[in-house]
């Protein structure tokens, strides 16, 4: 069950864009798929039972195309399940579920120039910024970093079609970006956009915060989404139901297990959507939606990333 | 810095008090007419490179021109009244500032300006409710809701049901 509306899609092509990243072509059952923002993401939903898995994925196909969408999923082997399930398991031909795009990752259409940095599979979102920036006219310059043995899809279609305003860094070939050398002496007005791994977000605001420009000019996505943790108890106040989170599994997860509906859109702790009523328990918070007030009330969490700290909570559900 | 205020009405601006931002580079301290103490000290404490003006009726154009130079790691430090303080940082916004480069110290007055729901005129000067629109005439209830935009109050006719029995006259801060 989920609280929006999914839609049936069929995978009609799947392409190993990188080694370690394949890209699925989506077209709906019936009728049209929406158009979208720049930047907008959809949760896939695969599997059953048991192996069910949710993830969100940035579209990356152009926003105006309605016939399908495009995803590109990176396989993590540490990841608990849902990249691999996609890489191994899916095939063409086969069906899908799919929230309705929604965008936590929208340029900043106000600002004088737009600097893109990508990590690896985080060109993903950039592919949909780019049509639409080309379209508007908007002065833009995309800094892509990747290895060419594992992720580096697309960098020579960008280059070809981009030419000056792409900037590719093969860490491989021992290419890297100087973050500070691109961020400074940019004009006013000027909006940063990273997305890619923590590491890479981390760099770009550490840059941009030792060079003074301000922090509402940088924009990150991160779907790291949620991380194994210790297992745990929880119970639920209101049904009295209790129900066990495996290491691997989120708070979110288990409560979808349990067919118990609550509202998601990033599950990346980013949106604020899947907020729940903590009514006993030490919490451990991994979001980044949260105020650290509110984290140290200890009342709320957010179930898609963060976790009990000890062995038990009870949710006001 | 503005923060909104968390009971009664939302869009009232609430003024903290200004600190240097110790991250810029560049810092400009604009004053709608004399450059009041406060201004004046932050600008005396900023160490880096800085520029102070102060504009007597400035014009638009002339507010632009101020910022065609700004860099994207300055900070803008305005005072003056609350329409002068919007009105610079609209053009601000507009030449690419963000909002956390823009930091309005408590306007110098508590005159507002008043937009007008029916004609759409801004009357100034005002500093109680209700309040004659010097557009239409009609006699206006102040609120607190305000535009960042217009740097003005939002505004409907007193009473509109018997505009004949006007609400006792009150002050307004
Ligand atoms: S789903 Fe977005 S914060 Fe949990």
């Amino acid at each position: 069950m989920s609280s929006i509306d999914q839609m049936s899609v069929k995978v009609t092509a799947i392409e190993q864009v990188a080694p370690m990243i394949k890209a699925f072509t989506l077209q709906p059952l019936e009728g049209q798929l929406t158009p979208f923002s720049a930047g907008a993401h959809v949760v896939v939903e695969m599997g059953e039972g048991e192996q069910r898995y949710r993830n969100a994925y940035s579209l990356m196909s152009n926003p105006n195309d309605n016939r399908q969408y495009q995803i590109a999923v990176r396989l993590q082997e540490a990841s608990r399940g849902g990249s691999i399930y996609m890489h191994e398991q899916v095939a063409v031909g086969d069906e899908l579920k799919i929230s309705p795009p929604a965008n936590l990752f929208a340029p900043a259409w106000k600002a004088n120039k737009h600097v893109l940095f990508a990590g690896g599979v985080g060109i993903t979102p950039f592919l949909s910024y780019v049509p639409v920036m080309q379209q508007r006219e908007a002065e833009f310059e995309l800094h892509y970093m990747y290895r060419s043995q594992q992720t580096g899809a697309y960098s020579a279609e960008l280059t070809e079609q981009l030419g000056d305003a792409c900037r590719c860094y093969d860490a491989d070939q021992g290419s890297r970006c100087d973050i500070a050398a691109v961020m400074a002496d940019q004009p006013l007005g000027t909006h940063f956009y990273i997305c890619g791994p923590e590491s890479l977000i981390e760099a770009v605001r550490a840059t941009a915060d030792e060079l003074g420009i301000p922090a509402g000019a940088i924009h990150w996505e991160e779907f790291a989404g949620a991380k194994p943790g210790q297992p745990f108890k929880v119970e639920l106040s209101r049904s009295g139901v209790e129900l066990a989170v495996a290491a691997d599994t989120s708070l979110l997860e288990a409560l979808e297990a349990a067919d118990i509906d609550i509202q998601h859109l990033c599950r990346a702790g980013v949106c604020g959507q899947c907020v729940c009523d903590v009514t006993e328990g030490e919490i451990e918070h991994r979001d980044s939606y949260l105020s650290d007030a509110e984290k140290q009330s200890g009342k709320q969490m957010m179930p898609c990333v963060s976790r009990a700290a000890g062995e038990r909570l009870v949710l006001d559900i | 810095m503005q923060t909104e205020q968390v009971n009664g009405v939302a869009s009232k601006p609430v003024y903290t008090p200004v600190e240097l931002n110790p991250k810029s580079r560049f810092h400009l301290f604009i004053a709608e007419q004399d450059v009041p103490v406060e201004l004046q000290s932050l600008y005396d404490r900023c160490q880096e490179d800085k520029a102070v003006a102060a504009y007597a009726s400035a014009s638009d154009a002339q507010l632009l021109e101020s910022l065609v130079t700004f860099p994207l790691t300055g900070t803008l430090y305005l005072a003056g009244t609350e329409p002068f303080l919007w009105r610079v940082a609209s053009h601000a916004r507009e030449a690419g500032l963000c909002s956390d480069q823009v930091r309005l110290l408590a306007p110098i007055s508590r005159e507002r300006h008043l937009f007008c729901c029916h004609c759409h005129t801004i009357t100034e000067g005002v500093t109680y409710s209700p309040y004659a629109c010097s557009g239409c005439g009609a006699m206006l209830e102040v609120t607190d809701h305000f535009s960042r935009l217009h740097g003005a109050y939002f505004s409907f006719q007193a009473n509109a049901e018997d505009s004949t029995d006007m609400p006792e006259k009150r002050e307004v801060n």
